[in-house]
């Protein structure tokens, strides 16, 4: 029975030695390209340059944006100035400030 | 060309200086990475997403640590997401419960081990499976990818006698799991 015992507990030692030296594994060769592969795919961008992309993106929409803006301000505009125009004809025709003033 | 100058092309996007970096840790990452998902193939795999990763994030990469210290906390935290990855699909997929170890069964033929050792380096493969996540992570780094204290202690961001209990443990429960195997078989 001690015997059986101290077998078992060589047995643990010599496994828990059993990993010491062990050799390292030879990495496949094709590994690198697969992950050119992806990296060439476009898949993978690292966050720096994925930063700077998206920052060119939100400033483009910026202009974007402004450029919208300032167009619809300005036809807004035009169209403001011609309805005011049209209001003081308007006036002008309600209270006879036209050119055929005497002919009623 | 200097690691510094090499992180500082990589963050820039430069490919070559990338290979640099992949061919200098390659060997290192797979074999820690085999270490912990103790599967040739999946290891490969996981590798992969490594570099993938190593390549997305360098930018983080602070100087805060060495960089081989950086590089092997994303291959553990890789792997053991692997694990557990792994855990949940099989459970998944036979729809059991039981005990996670005992989902991932597979033998673990090391093939750097010494023939005269294979048999009982399966067994010890089989029995660090059965560890928490951090005695797993500090015994494995340490016994097995020859790690020092300090490294661990930098890696798994914890103290250095945190460290040294750990393995302290680990060392316990593996020769408790050990003993149950060979009281059945001898």
């Amino acid at each position: 029975m001690n015997d059986r015992k101290i077998n078992i507990e060589e047995q643990i030692e010599q496994t828990l030695q059993s990993i010491e030296g062990i050799k390292s594994v030879e990495v496949s060769p094709y590994l690198y390209s697969k992950i050119k592969n992806d990296m060439q795919g476009g898949k993978i961008q690292n966050k720096h340059e994925s930063y700077r992309i998206r920052y060119a993106i939100v400033v483009a929409l910026i202009i974007i944006l402004n450029v919208i803006t300032l167009i619809t301000f300005q036809e807004t505009k035009s169209s403001t100035s011609v309805s005011a125009s049209d209001s003081q004809e308007l006036f002008a025709k309600e209270y006879f400030f036209t050119n055929n003033f005497y002919q009623f | 060309m200097e690691e510094i100058e090499l992180i500082k092309k990589i963050t820039e996007g430069d490919e070559n200086a990338f290979k640099v970096i992949y061919e200098q840790y390659s060997k290192r990452i797979f074999n820690t990475v085999l270490h912990f998902v103790q599967n040739h193939s999946d290891a490969e795999d996981v590798t992969q997403e490594v570099f993938i990763e190593i390549f997305r994030s360098i930018s983080g990469f602070k100087y805060g640590s060495t960089f081989f210290t950086w590089i092997y906390r994303i291959a553990v935290t890789k792997s053991l997401e692997f694990i557990r990855h792994k855990k949940r699909k099989k459970r998944f997929a036979f729809n059991i419960i039981s005990e996670p170890d005992e989902i991932i069964s597979e033998d673990f033929n090391h093939p750097g081990v010494d023939i005269e050792n294979k048999e009982r380096a399966l067994a010890l493969f089989n029995a660090i499976r059965k560890l928490s996540k951090n005695q797993r992570i500090a015994f494995t780094s340490n016994k097995i990818d020859g790690l020092e204290y300090k490294e661990i202690a930098e890696i798994m961001k914890i103290s250095l006698s945190s460290v040294e209990s750990l393995i302290f443990r680990a060392k316990e429960k593996l020769k408790k799991l050990l003993y149950y195997y060979y009281k059945n078989i001898i």
